[in-house]
């Protein structure tokens, strides 16, 4: 099959859904199709060979983070070129209600259309304002897919459309079976707490896990917070006196640097504060071994089976958050039958099973 | 010239009407196209189902008992149309047939039974994800045609208004789906 899969996002800077359409990109081309993406990058990104550039973006406010959109008439006349082009027998378009690429290959498509709903947020304003034009669209999509409960229960509400739940994707073997970082390997002197987001983004819930820390820090003198992510977290970090020694900014690191401190890491926290759609992140933590503790969204209640395969504690309390931390350091038997369940219930988030679906899904609207 | 301004603005008016209607017919007309491949689709998903459910029935994957009324029932969908009650007794079968996931996994084991046993829980997946595109199609379709510009011209013509498909295809606990 040719496929065309088309990122509303730049390629220029890492974020979920580019690796989401990456990795289903990689895992396609694997199984023998013919897969083209099409994505915003500046044309002096490398990329790699399946991805074609729309040209530059524009960091946009959107869905209250910041993303880099592409759009204008440089944008809108590649995409129609790349459609022409491509001459594909199905469209897959993520994120089809960000205004970018996703949907200027909506509005000029023709064939087979599949989308996927990423986040369960909509910037309801602007999908008002846009809005006949966005639901004529919208009727184009032949079969959706929404990688949450929450996500699906959104687009039904605000646009009408019922999807498919298929969870994003993870390469599960690589993360169980990555060594663990040295750098941030926990001993039982000093344990280590991993904190993963951006920090600068509020939802991102940086503020609740430096609160917790004076609170961990008296049951565990010697604990280590690792916290990983772009940003300035400066200020923050001066408001902790002391308590700060127990804090280490690492800054933005790759996914190999994620895989290893996972490994190696006590425990991950996740103390977002709304905005999730899923909870990626939680399952690659699942998949290395880490146990979990999230913050109670019903995105991250879902991934985590309701604390069956890990800890939960009300989103935004930071003491609570501190007892979840105490409570996985000080029960080492419960810890490890929760990080054994999780590293089973892991494996249907597997690429292997989620394209096998996302095929499915193809084969359901191509009829074939 | 004080005559040229309402024959401008009539002009401007009757252009951006027929504009309206058009960009309306077009999206009537792309809606009942996906509807008639949902339905197209969606046969063609069971159609498949029922053939490989009957292929294991032949292969007596069950006992001689179980075998003749997954036949039976498989024999039935093949010629019924896509919204026959025939699927949703076949379903009814198969998850009989199918419901001990420990049994499925023992004959999943078995060399000749592995690649017929995956077939039928793929074509399953694919015939529910089919029937819910199709509905999805169908109550959008329903929506757009009762808007009173597509009602008043009659843009739909005359095709029937599209309903949606109700055959129980809830799956099996034992079958894997994808």
């Amino acid at each position: 099959m040719r496929i065309g899969l088309v990122c509303p996002y730049s390629f220029d800077v890492p974020g979920g859904v580019q690796f989401h359409i990456r990795d289903l990109a990689g895992e396609l081309i694997g199984r023998g199709h013919e897969v083209s993406v099409l994505a915003a990058a500046e044309d002096e990104t490398p990329l790699p060979d399946y991805v074609v550039p729309a040209g530059r973006s524009v960091p946009i406010h959107y869905n209250g983070s910041v993303a880099r959109l592409s759009f204008g008439p440089l944008a809108a006349r590649r995409t129609r070129r790349w459609l022409g082009d491509g001459g594909f027998d199905l469209l897959h378009v993520h994120e089809p209600i960000v205004p970018s690429l996703g949907m200027l290959a909506m509005l000029a498509a023709n064939g087979p259309l599949v989308a996927t709903f990423h986040s369960a947020q909509t910037a309801s304003r602007a999908l008002r304002a846009a809005y006949p034009l966005v639901r004529a669209s919208m009727e184009k999509i032949a079969g959706a897919i929404a990688v949450s409960e929450d996500a699906r229960r959104t687009i039904m509400d605000h646009l009408g459309v019922d999807s498919v739940i298929i969870p994003n994707g993870v390469h599960v073997e690589a993360f169980a079976a990555a060594p663990p970082d040295p750098r941030w390997l926990a001993t039982p002197e000093r344990p280590v707490v991993a904190f993963l987001g951006r920090l600068t983004e509020p939802r991102k819930g940086l503020k609740v896990a430096l609160a917790a820390v004076a609170r961990v820090r008296a049951a565990f003198p010697g604990v280590r917070f690792v916290i990983a992510g772009a940003g300035d977290a400066a200020e923050a970090l001066g408001q902790l006196g002391a308590d700060a020694a127990a804090v280490e900014l690492v800054g933005p690191i790759s996914d190999a640097d994620k895989a290893g401190l996972f490994r190696g890491c006590s425990l991950y926290i996740a103390p977002q504060l709304g905005g999730e759609s899923f909870g990626i992140v939680l399952v690659e933590a699942m998949a290395a071994g880490a146990p979990v503790v999230a913050s109670d969204l019903p995105a991250f209640a879902r991934v985590l089976d309701d604390g069956a395969l890990g800890r939960l504690f009300e989103r935004g309390d930071a003491r609570s958050l501190a007892d979840a931390i105490i409570g996985v350091l000080a029960d080492a038997e419960a810890t490890a039958r929760q990080v054994a369940e999780a590293g089973r219930a892991v494996w249907r988030y597997d690429w292997s099973n989620v394209a096998d679906r996302v095929l499915a899904v193809y084969d359901a609207v191509t009829g074939s | 010239m004080g005559w040229m301004a309402p024959v401008a603005i009539t002009l401007v008016a009757a252009a951006l009407l027929v504009g309206a209607v058009w960009y309306a017919a077009s999206r009537v007309d792309r809606m009942h196209r996906r509807v008639e491949n949902g339905w197209a689709s969606l046969q063609l998903q069971l159609t498949r189902r029922a053939s490989v459910a009957l292929a294991l029935a032949h292969e007596q994957l069950w006992d001689p008992v179980t075998s003749m009324v997954v036949a039976e029932a498989a024999r039935a969908a093949l010629e019924a149309p896509p919204q026959g009650s025939e699927h949703s007794e076949l379903s009814a079968v198969l998850r009989a047939a199918t419901g001990d996931a420990a049994q499925v996994a023992a004959d999943l084991a078995v060399p000749e039974r592995e690649p017929l046993l995956r077939e039928l829980g793929a074509a399953w997946y694919r015939a529910v994800l089919a029937r819910r595109f199709l509905n999805d199609a169908v109550t959008m379709t329903v929506r757009l045609r009762s808007r009173r510009l597509v009602r008043w011209l009659h843009l739909a013509g005359r095709a029937p208004l599209p309903q949606t498909c109700d055959i129980d295809d809830a799956p099996s606990e034992g079958l894997a789906s994808p």
